[in-house]
C-alpha cells in the first residue's frame, strides 16, 4: 500500500512537470527549480502529520494553478515561449520531411527489387500502391493505437538530431536508389513511380488538412466549454 | 494590520531579498520562509510568484544563481548576491531611509495641522 502511494505521489510529480512543460513558457531549469521548491513544501507539510497524497495536493496547491504558474513565467520568458513555439514546428515539419523520405525510399526500393524480378508496368503500378498504402496504415494504426491508449511519446520522434540524421541518411539512399533506378527501370515505368508517389503526398496532406481542422474545432469547442463554466 | 498592500510588497521586494541574500546564500523555499517570520506574517510571497522576480533581479546582474546539493542531500537552485546587487541595496537603503524621513516627518507635523 505504502509502494502504492509512492508510486503515485511520483506520478503526480511528473504529471504536474508535464503539464508545466506543455505549455512552453518555462525552461527545463524553471521546471527543475519549481519541482524542488515543491518537494520543500511536500517535505515541510509532512512534518505536521500530512500524507503523501495530501502534502502533494496542499503544496501544488500553494504553489499556484499551472495557469497562474504561466501567466507569471511569461512575464520573463518571452523568448523562451516563442523559441519553444518555433522548435514545435521546427519538429513537425522535420518529422514529415523525415517520413516521406523514407516512404520515398522504401517505395523505390520495392521498385528497384521489383525491376530485378522483371515485373511489367500494370504491376509495378499497383505494387507501388500497396507499398504506400500499407506503409501508411501501418503508421497510422501504430500512432492511433498509442493515442487510443494514451500512451503516445513522440520523444523519439521529434528529437531534432534523431531525425536530421534520419533525414540526411535517407535522402542520401533516395539519391543512391534514383540512380540506380534511371539503370534499370524504364522511363515508362520510372514515371508511373513518381506519379503514384505524388498522388500519395497529395492524399496526405488533405489527410492532414482534415486532421488539423477536426483538432482546431474540438480544441475551439472544449474552449468554449471552459469559458461557459 | 493583517497584510500590507500588494503594491508596496511589489516596490519592496527587491531590498528585502537582497538584504536576506547580503546575510547569506539562500534558495526560494527558504526565502520565503524567512520573509514570512521576519515580517511576522505581513508579507507573504506567493510560492509561484517569487521565482520570476528572482530571475529579473538575476538578468540585472544583481544576484547569481547555481545548483547545490543541500543539507538534505536534494539540489536546490542557491541564489548570492552579486557585487552590483551590494551597490545596489546600499542605494536601496538610503532611498527607503530617505522616504522613511520624510513621511516620519510629515506624519509628526500632521496633528498639528488638525
Amino acid at each position: 500500500m505504502e509502494n502504492r502511494t509512492e508510486l503515485s505521489i511520483a506520478e503526480s510529480i511528473n504529471n504536474w512537470k508535464h503539464q508545466l512543460l506543455e505549455k512552453s513558457n518555462f525552461t527545463q531549469d524553471n521546471i527543475n527549480e519549481l519541482e524542488s521548491h515543491l518537494l520543500d513544501e511536500i517535505q515541510a507539510l509532512r512534518k505536521i502529520g500530512l500524507n503523501e497524497e495530501e502534502s502533494f495536493l496542499v503544496a501544488s496547491k500553494r504553489i499556484g494553478t499551472i495557469e497562474h504558474l504561466t501567466s507569471e513565467f511569461s512575464k520573463i520568458n518571452r523568448k523562451v515561449y516563442l523559441r519553444n513555439r518555433i522548435l514545435l514546428v521546427l519538429k513537425g515539419m522535420l518529422a514529415f520531411i523525415g517520413f516521406m523520405a523514407i516512404t520515398e525510399l522504401v517505395t523505390n526500393t520495392s521498385v528497384l527489387i521489383a525491376g530485378k524480378l522483371g515485373l511489367n508496368n500494370n504491376q509495378l503500378n499497383w505494387l507501388s500502391i500497396i507499398v504506400l498504402t500499407s506503409l501508411s496504415i501501418t503508421i497510422f494504426t501504430i500512432i492511433f493505437n498509442k493515442y487510443k491508449k494514451e500512451k503516445i511519446n513522440v520523444s523519439i520522434v521529434t528529437n531534432i538530431p534523431f531525425l536530421v540524421i534520419t533525414i540526411i541518411i535517407t535522402k542520401f539512399l533516395n539519391l543512391l536508389s534514383l540512380i540506380a533506378l534511371t539503370r534499370y527501370v524504364t522511363p515508362q515505368n520510372f514515371g508511373v513511380l513518381r506519379h503514384n508517389l505524388n498522388l500519395f503526398e497529395l492524399s496526405f496532406a488533405v489527410l492532414i488538412l482534415i486532421l488539423s481542422t477536426v483538432l482546431f474545432y474540438t480544441l475551439k469547442k472544449n474552449q468554449k466549454l471552459k469559458l461557459a463554466e | 494590520m493583517d497584510k500590507l498592500s500588494k503594491e508596496l510588497i511589489g516596490a519592496s521586494s527587491m531590498p528585502i531579498i537582497l538584504t536576506i541574500l547580503s546575510r547569506n546564500e539562500s534558495y526560494g523555499y527558504e526565502i520565503i520562509q524567512n520573509v514570512k517570520e521576519i515580517s511576522n506574517g505581513k508579507i507573504k510571497y506567493g510560492d509561484g510568484t517569487l521565482y520570476p522576480v528572482l530571475h529579473k533581479l538575476e538578468k540585472k546582474g544583481l544576484i547569481e544563481s547555481y545548483w547545490k546539493i543541500g543539507a538534505t542531500n536534494r539540489k536546490r537552485k542557491y541564489y548570492r548576491i552579486s557585487k552590483k546587487g551590494k551597490k545596489e541595496l546600499s542605494q536601496e537603503k538610503e532611498n527607503w531611509t530617505a522616504i522613511n524621513e520624510i513621511i516620519s516627518k510629515l506624519w509628526k507635523i500632521e496633528p498639528s495641522l488638525a
